[in-house]
């Protein structure tokens, strides 16, 4: 997998162990907040998230796997959500959206992965979130329209096709109808969603989150 | 004199020997649960403060569902079971406004829902003979994956 911006080195010791610097990252996205508003998980299997009442008012959850690529997430549909959620879902394996249906005023569900961001939506799906993902993001099964509003990095482009720089990164495979995406910078206004702010690149340093803007 | 380095002796083997039992259980733990026993601590952690201890939780005490890799949901009867019993309880916390929100939505064409079920079910097909030639396509595995939960939400929500 190449990149075109790496995770710094959070470890500081010198090497370039990528993954290691991430987890990381993730476990600190975690000590940032109150135990009672974040889930850690240790796991290396797929782990499918119901957003449900237990999760109201959680900041971050993070699934750490022992490996890259392990730890997977399946988010399914988020119609209990409340208004005012403000989620992040950090993964050292891929994340997996089914159905997202956020109807709430600003409830958001972001996402952060090592792996792969897929979304996938048989009825007319909506939903705000930033998507950083280390690889590929694809919204390749979509049935039916759907609207993200925010963000979308896949970090994953120009490195892996150099030849085909348009092959990966964001693609949108066997859409049947369309994924209507509504720019919207967080970061700009300060506005980040939890766990973030350890990416972007407001201290100085450059983070995973100083992306360009495609013109 | 013999009697003591006989109790001391005995005091060693003792201790040696609750250590590897202790080590064994815990390997054992790690190994039916996936679950690290170790608590977390970075000291270095990327605010450069130090870390605060993090215990793993365990998902299902947040309605969550672990499948382990070897043994993920192969049939559309497996991932409907799965998916079935967790939209029941979504459906007993959302407020009746909410449910009817996404009742209105789900509900604003069903012809065409009918359609994109079939539509579903010709690629699951396509991906199912790709799989047969190529056991280890990891792509048409996860699509086929996807699909199959597409269509259990298809058949659960309202």
């Amino acid at each position: 997998m190449g990149t075109t911006i790496k995770v710094p080195d959070y470890n500081k010791n010198g090497t370039r162990d990528e993954f290691a610097d991430f987890v990381l990252f993730g476990r600190d996205a975690v000590a940032n907040y109150p135990s009672d508003q974040v889930v850690y998980i240790q796991n290396n299997g797929t782990v499918n998230i119901f957003p449900n009442q237990n999760l109201v008012g959680k900041k971050v959850i993070f699934v750490e796997g022992s490996s890259p690529g392990a730890g997977n997430v399946n988010i399914f549909f988020d119609g209990t959500w409340q208004e005012g959620e403000d989620l992040t879902v950090i993964s050292t394996g891929g994340i997996t959206y089914i159905e997202p249906l956020q109807y709430q005023e600003e409830a958001r569900l972001s996402t952060i992965s090592w792996d792969d961001y897929n979304e996938g939506s048989i009825f007319r799906s909506e939903h705000e979130s930033v998507i950083y993902t280390h690889d590929d993001a694809n919204f390749v099964d979509i049935l039916e329209w759907g609207s993200t509003t925010g963000n979308v990095i896949a970090n994953n482009a120009v490195t892996d096709h150099p030849s085909d720089p348009q092959k990966d990164g964001i693609s949108m495979l066997e859409l049947l109808t369309y994924e209507k995406i509504y720019y919207s910078d967080r970061a700009k206004n300060g506005d980040l969603p939890p766990g973030f702010k350890l990416l972007s690149g407001a201290s100085g340093t450059p983070k995973l989150m100083d992306w360009q803007e495609v013109q | 004199m013999n009697k003591l380095v006989v109790v001391i002796g005995l005091i060693v083997l003792f201790t040696i020997g609750v250590v590897l039992f202790s080590f064994y259980q815990t390997r054992t733990l790690e190994k039916e649960t996936g679950i690290f026993k170790e608590q977390v601590q970075n000291k270095e952690a990327v605010t450069g403060q130090p870390q605060a201890i993090l215990i793993p939780a365990h998902p299902e005490d947040f309605g969550m569902v672990v499948i382990d890799e070897n043994n993920r949901p192969a049939t559309q009867q497996e991932w409907d079971r799965l998916i079935s019993e967790k939209v029941r309880e979504l459906k007993s916390e959302a407020t009746p406004e909410t449910w009817q929100k996404i009742k209105e939505k789900i509900n604003e064409d069903r012809k065409k829902t009918e359609d994109k079920l079939k539509q579903i079910d010709e690629s699951i097909k396509k991906y199912k003979e790709i799989l047969k030639q190529e056991p280890n396509n990891k792509e048409a595995r996860e699509k086929i994956e996807r699909l199959m939960m597409l269509k259990s939400i298809a058949g659960q929500l309202p």
